[in-house]
């Protein structure tokens, strides 16, 4: 069944990229960071568990305390966007 | 989604009458009747109207268009009428109907000819949701698309009757219609809305160009259309790819600055113009994209048309020239 977590289609490109939700029906610009996030967890259904070393290792970034707060930051921003 | 451009799969290229074939006469019976069927690109309006001026401005602005036979089919079926007896001798007003409906409050009968403009426009843009549809003009050189998105005031319409009348196609002034399958956009060639100062000043840059009639203290100020070029008319039923979105922006005084611009602020910018992107759903999102990524997105600020004309056309000079490269290395 849809529900606002699985509803996400993106576009990305070099400097930003497009989430287009299909339960709210909202279109957002999002920076790269958070359609990484958005990609792992929403559309390849990575755990938050599993996240910040997903990513880290996807990006191929030392998973520091920085880089695990922009993470939490991004998929906390994806949550709101989420709302009905 | 890669399909070239082409003739639109909509609409015939057989040779068939065009409105300056009919009499005088014929023109006010089929206006009388609701038979005149005015084709412009894929859309066919059956206009209905006992009005001698707006005959006449369909004359000055709609002669080489094509018209169906009467009783063929229409898309729209549109009327403009007077309104009740007693307005018919105080301050008369006329009324403009689709399908028996009247989607807007009635106008003082001086403004007809541009109620009827904006009336059809309305028409295509609540109903043809078969394109993806934006509040853009869009005009075309050597097969590259510019789409011209931007609000009121930005000196879209003057930019794109100036461009057309230097050597760009005119696809549309006020609508850009983008084929869901190929991406394609599709031609209106209808007149161009010009407002205010606009008038003046493409009189003066295109003295031959052909207008209606100016019509003062409308909401938009004083308005007229500008008839589209022969060329763009008799060519309306071949599409164009896009190649580029331009966000223009007039500024007194300002030298003509090109910027590029983030693909994903392009995008929004343009979703927030289009009148469908939302009802599109899913396929208003890939059909945007899809068009943002194969263009060029730039701001565009200019204050003088002969230095906008020279920038676009070295934007078609080097698309053409990077065009012809890409076939050498295809061919190699």
């Amino acid at each position: 069944m849809l529900n606002a977590r699985s509803a996400w289609h993106l576009r990305t490109w070099d400097e930003g990229a497009v989430a287009w939700n299909a339960v709210n029906g909202n279109t957002h610009a999002i920076d790269p960071l958070t359609a990484e996030v958005l990609t792992a967890s929403r559309l390849q259904g990575v755990s938050d568990e599993l996240l910040p070393e997903h990513l880290a290792q996807r990006l191929a970034l030392p998973l520091d305390e920085t880089l695990e707060h922009a993470i939490l930051g991004a998929l906390d921003r994806i949550r709101q966007l989420e709302a009905p | 989604m890669n399909s070239k451009p082409t003739l639109s799969p909509t609409t015939e290229t057989t040779a068939r009458a065009r409105l300056a074939d009919l009499s005088s006469g014929e023109l006010r019976a089929r206006l009388k009747r609701g038979e005149l069927v005015l084709r412009s690109g894929p859309i066919r309006m059956a206009i209905r109207c006992a009005r001698d001026d707006v005959a006449t401005a369909l004359w000055r602005l709609y002669a080489e268009y094509p018209v169906e036979a009467p009783g063929g089919f229409a898309d729209f079926h549109v009327h403009l009428r007077g309104t009740d007896l007693l307005r018919r001798w105080i301050k008369p007003q006329i009324i403009f109907e689709h399908d028996g409906h009247a989607p807007f409050l009635a106008l003082p009968q001086p403004q007809a000819f541009a109620l009827l403009e904006w009336g059809m426009n309305w028409c295509i843009a609540n109903y043809c949701h078969q394109y993806l549809m934006a509040h853009a003009a869009v005009v075309e050189k050597n097969g590259f698309a510019a789409i011209l998105p931007a609000p009121p005031g930005s000196g879209k319409s003057t930019l794109c009757a100036a461009l057309v009348h230097r050597g760009w196609r005119l696809l549309s002034d006020e609508m850009t219609l983008i084929d869901p399958a190929s991406c394609n956009i599709l031609g209106l060639a209808r007149p161009i809305n010009l407002k205010n100062a606009s008038i003046d000043i493409m009189r003066s840059y295109a003295p031959d160009a052909i207008f209606g009639p100016v019509v003062p203290d409308t909401k938009k100020g004083t308005v007229a259309h500008l008839r589209a070029p022969s060329e763009s008319v008799r060519r309306v039923d071949e599409t164009a790819r896009p190649r580029w979105i331009v966000f223009p922006k007039y500024e007194a005084g300002s030298a003509p600055v090109l910027t590029p611009m983030a693909k994903h602020e392009a995008f929004l910018q343009l979703a927030e113009n289009a009148f469908n992107y939302a009802a599109l759903g899913r396929q208003g999102f890939e059909v945007l994209g899809e068009v943002i990524d194969m263009s060029d997105c730039l701001s565009f600020r200019y204050s003088q048309l002969d230095d906008a004309i020279a920038i676009f056309d070295e934007l078609a000079a080097r698309a053409s020239a990077a065009s012809e490269l890409a076939v050498e290395a295809d061919m190699a």
